[in-house]
């Protein structure tokens, strides 16, 4: 490798030609290694037998190995085989396989010895390529200045005795190519989810602590005014969990928000509250199911708060749906806030996330919030596009936490600007599991 | 999210007004809607709000654009007859499918595009709203070919036969469940029931199969067709009526006169549809506060007209007004006041940002988080990502045990919540065992164990897991790794000599702090290595970050 990159610097300077030469060469299989320097089987049998004639098994030769020659020294007339005992014939006596003598080098076979050891397995053909250097007229007009009193590598014994003092180095190649090596860094995706949560702290936003991915169906959804068996609930598809099975009785964990939140429910969706449907064991299916969490923690108030969550759907899973991915989610909290606010918060976020300040306002409609909203910008080839949707929370879904406060709830689609920003178009990359992009996706640094 | 399609012409003829495509696309906009598609004429919504049945059809959008654009405003009313005609409700539908409604519309002019509206309104309407005809299901009949009074009640399976829509032979009700594409659709619903429900008119024919399938020929209507019975069954009496009103409505708003008809059920009787306007009050000043706006008295009339309310009645702040009763979305004030701030225009209200300051900031998992990456990513790893669902195989390869189990995975790769994340690394390593070595990765991210104290079962946990594979790799070269990082990270630990099924025996520990266990580290087993395809002595680690969290506190 050495010697082959000083050629390079050479052949850069025009120094010396290198010429590229493919060939076949013979080579030892790495069963035909274990006879170097050892007797062929062959050998070994005919020497056995000038003591005179032999049993198969009193030979020095494997079964494998006797029956891998046996055919090649009848063949020649060396031996003779009767009865099971093996002889010595007057040709076998002083005779020689034209193989023997250059084994080890390979350096004189000729094509049917090739061809006889290549079929009991120990030698083939290799592919090599060999590089010539070729003197150029230039060489010879550097030769007479190449100097020999240079220091090469510098070493801790070189240091020591300081004798490089008052010599030149010799100076390196610095600038050919070299082989690329990959060091530590992190995961471009979740590069970019970290700093998205640099964005929301600078916009005054605290981070919520992570929170739990198998819920009740009373926190993942009834708590956010989800209703039972309802098509309010079936904005998108859940999974369920079948082990570990579900509780039959509500546990006293959950007892007091569940009884508060069935008298909401039965009041104002005006069903009969199922106790056994609001236990079912589900995947957290939205981040919003975290927001349930924080209302019921006493947040401090005024507030802001948000969390990055990875969320489970049951879809497609192809270029553009994964099974699993993370949302951005989050919730104002102020007695002074109003629609008018939720407006100006969306139109930071489209600033802050998609560069732009052409936003429009769409009607939306969400479960847990009144009004709602979704939000959409201007995308210079795609035209108007939604990235995300919000509104206030209901009164409703306040009530059981005591919070009487107006709660802004918003979430945004990261997923889309994640794309854009990593540059992929298959969403699966996210999770990508070739370890060779991961080394040399380009670092996310803001510029 | 229901799509219906409606054509531009009759959408135009409806509204009483032509318009641009860009037109109706911003008007739908502002309208909780979106242009979905365009074509031949023929307009595709995209209606967002699940709870409002009575929109999602020509005639309810016409009515809705009539109040946005000043054509028609206030709360639209109907005028209801009786029609003297009744439906007895047997007993013996109480467990199946207990409530029924009707009404009789008369003089309807459907035509080709009416015909099409009120169909498509019954399918979304059962389907969405409805819970695929579970909650409610809808049947319109020819209602010439009625004997009046009908009976509501129930037959074994193998009682009754009658020629079902679309077929052209009798069929039992078991048969209809078995051979006819509806019935094998939606069998499941009568599972488990002896008899099923049936509509009957006076002289015995059956009217409907509710909720499978109309009769052929007095279930069969068509453009041409002017009286209309529809019957709607269900299991839940609010979600009925609702459903009723909002397609007498419909029909209405095609020149159709309503006319009720009497349920009688054994200990009541109910009078349907009634869409005499619900009334509700609202405050001035509530609605101020949560937009965020001021209206004059003036205005706030012109804004609950617009958006289809009557104003019944002030009295200081408190305003008294009407709303149609084929909406049944209306529970709090704040109904009220999104349809206000819609009326007013979501995009003509200036936005604001909230006074008050806050102090935003990382929670305590990724300071943590933050800290371990840029350890391990100072020893030369490449931190990965991978799925938090995982399948059985890895599990079993990586000699993990399931903890959370998915009942209605879409794959079995996907079936399993990761208990830990060495199986997923291992999965990643077994990936790329064509990449140059060495193979220096960790993983920090969520996976799901088992807690017998937590109610769930289950407690979500925050783990970091590290792995080296290179052609000479030790138990010293991970080990230093970890004892750098809880070093640095100013944690306690010690480690104990334990065996893992996934490491080699003799070359593992449990990393230990006080009483709490915070992971392992160890050799892996040639056999685990062997079932993901590495041919490379790999060794690896895994801790508990939220289990750090908790020892440092």
């Amino acid at each position: 490798m050495e010697a082959m990159r000083g050629l390079q610097y050479l052949s850069n300077k025009g120094i010396v030609r290198l010429v590229r030469e493919e060939r076949e060469r013979i080579v030892h299989t790495e069963k035909g290694k274990g006879y170097v320097g050892e007797k062929l089987p062959e050998r070994r049998i005919l020497d056995a037998l000038k003591t005179g004639p032999k049993r198969i098994d009193e030979l020095p030769v494997t079964k494998e190995e006797f029956s891998g020659v046996i055919g090649l020294l009848k063949k020649e007339g060396l031996v003779r085989f009767e009865k099971g005992v093996l002889t010595l014939t007057e040709k076998g006596k002083g005779y020689v396989f034209p193989w023997e003598r250059c084994y080890e080098t390979l350096r004189c076979l000729d094509d049917e010895s090739y061809r006889i050891l290549n079929r009991r397995g120990l030698v083939t053909r290799e592919r090599e390529v060999v590089w010539y250097a070729e003197p150029e007229p230039l060489l010879f007009e550097v030769l007479p200045h190449v100097r020999d009193d240079l220091v090469d590598a510098v070493t801790p014994e070189l240091l020591r005795s300081g004798s490089w003092k008052g010599k030149e180095f010799r100076a390196y190649d610095v600038v050919s190519p070299i082989p690329k090596r990959a060091y530590g860094k992190r995961q471009p995706y979740y590069e970019f989810l970290r700093r998205v949560k640099d964005r929301l702290y600078a916009l005054g936003f605290q981070e919520e602590e992570p929170g739990e991915i198998v819920l009740p169906m009373f926190w993942n959804s009834n708590a956010l005014f989800m209703p039972q068996d309802h098509p309010a609930s079936d904005i998108h598809d859940i999974y369920f969990v079948s082990a570990p099975k579900t509780h039959s009785d509500v546990p006293p964990e959950w007892k007091e928000y569940m009884e508060r939140v069935k008298r909401v429910h039965e009041r104002s969706w005006g069903y009969k509250w199922d106790d056994e449907k609001a236990c079912r064991l589900v995947l957290r299916s939205h981040a919003t199911a975290l927001s349930a969490f924080l209302l019921a923690s006493k947040p401090k108030i005024p507030g802001k708060y948000f969390t990055v969550s990875r969320v489970f759907r049951p879809d497609e899973f192809d270029y553009k749906h994964l099974l699993e991915f993370n949302q951005l989610d989050g919730v104002v909290l102020s007695d002074d806030i109003s629609f008018r606010d939720l407006l100006g918060l969306l139109k930071d976020f489209a600033r802050e996330f998609a560069g732009t300040d052409r936003v429009k306002f769409k009607a939306g409609y969400f479960p847990f919030t009144e009004p709602s909203v979704e939000l959409f910008v201007k995308h210079p080839e795609k035209g108007w596009i939604e990235i995300g949707g919000a509104g206030m929370f209901r009164e409703e879904l306040l009530e059981p936490f005591d919070i009487n406060v107006p709660v802004i709830a918003w979430g945004l689609g990261i997923g889309r600007f994640a794309m854009m920003e990593l540059g992929i178009t298959d969403i699966r990359e996210f999770y990508s599991k070739r370890l060779g992009y991961l080394r040399s996706a380009r670092k996310i640094w803001g510029v | 999210m229901p799509k219906y399609d409606v054509r531009q012409e009759d959408l135009e003829r409806l509204v009483g007004r032509k318009f641009s495509v860009e037109e109706i696309e911003d008007i739908l906009f502002d309208l909780k809607a979106e242009l979905d598609d365009y074509e031949d004429g023929i307009i595709t919504v995209d209606y967002s709000d699940t709870n409002r049945p009575d929109m999602w059809s020509a005639e309810g959008l016409a009515r809705e654009m009539r109040g946005y654009l000043g054509i028609e405003t206030g709360c639209p009313t109907y005028d209801v007859r009786p029609s003297g005609e009744e439906v007895h409700v047997d007993s013996s539908v109480q467990t199946v499918r207990p409530v029924i409604a009707a009404a009789i519309v008369r003089g309807v002019n459907l035509g080709a595009a009416g015909y099409e509206q009120i169909i498509q309104l019954q399918d979304k309407i059962m389907l969405t709203y409805g819970r695929k005809r579970k909650r409610v299901a809808i049947g319109t009949h020819n209602a010439d070919l009625i004997s009046f009074p009908l009976r509501y009640t129930t037959a074994a399976p193998d009682d009754i036969s009658f020629v079902p829509l679309w077929e052209n032979r009798e069929m039992t009700l078991r048969e209809i469940l078995e051979f006819t594409e509806k019935g094998r659709q939606y069998a499941s619903l009568l599972e488990g029931y002896e008899r099923y429900p049936v509509l009957l008119d006076a002289s015995g024919k059956v009217v409907s199969f509710p909720p499978i399938i109309n009769s052929n020929d007095i279930g069969n209507i068509g453009p041409e067709t002017k009286n209309i019975f529809i019957d709607v069954t269900g299991t839940d009496e609010r979600a009925v009526l609702t459903a009723l009103n909002a397609v007498v409505a419909a029909l209405a708003e095609r020149g159709g006169s309503i006319e009720s008809v009497r349920v009688v059920y054994p200990y009541r009787t109910v009078e349907t549809p009634d869409l005499t306007p619900k009334t509700f009050t609202i405050h001035k000043s509530y609605a101020e506060r949560i937009a965020g706006l001021r209206f004059t008295d003036d205005e706030f009339r012109t804004l609950l007209e617009k958006a289809r309310y009557g104003v019944k009645d002030v009295k200081g702040d408190a305003w008294t007004v009407l709303y149609p009763a084929y909406r049944a979305d209306i529970m709090h004030e704040r109904d009220v006041v999104e349809d206000i701030i819609i009326a007013y225009g979501y995009n003509r209200v200036e936005p604001k940002l909230p006074k008050f300051m806050t102090k935003g900031g990382a929670s305590e998992y990724t300071k943590l988080e933050d800290a371990v990456k840029e350890l391990l990513i100072g020893t030369g790893a490449q931190e990965i990502a991978t799925f938090i669902l995982t399948s059985r195989s890895v599990l079993e390869r990586a000699k993990h045990v399931p903890v959370v189990v998915l009942q209605n995975p879409m794959t079995e790769t996907f079936s399993l919540v990761r208990p830990a994340l060495f199986p997923t690394v291992m999965d990643f390593l077994s990936a790329n065992t064509g990449e140059d070595y060495p193979q220096r990765v960790f993983e920090a991210g969520d996976v799901v164990v088992s807690d017998s104290k937590s109610p769930t079962g289950t407690r979500t946990e925050q783990h970091v897991a590290y792995a080296l594979a290179d052609s000479s790799v030790t138990y010293t070269d991970v080990r230093q790794v970890l004892e750098f990082l809880l070093d640095q990270l100013g944690v306690p630990y010690e480690l104990r000599a334990k065996d893992y099924p996934f490491y080699i025996p003799g070359r593992s520990a449990e990393v230990v702090s006080g009483e709490t266990v915070l992971g392992h580290v160890g050799e892996v087993h040639p056999e685990v290595l062997e079932s993901f395809g590495i041919e490379m002595p790999t060794a690896a680690f895994e801790l508990s970050l939220s289990k750090i969290l908790e020892v440092i506190r």
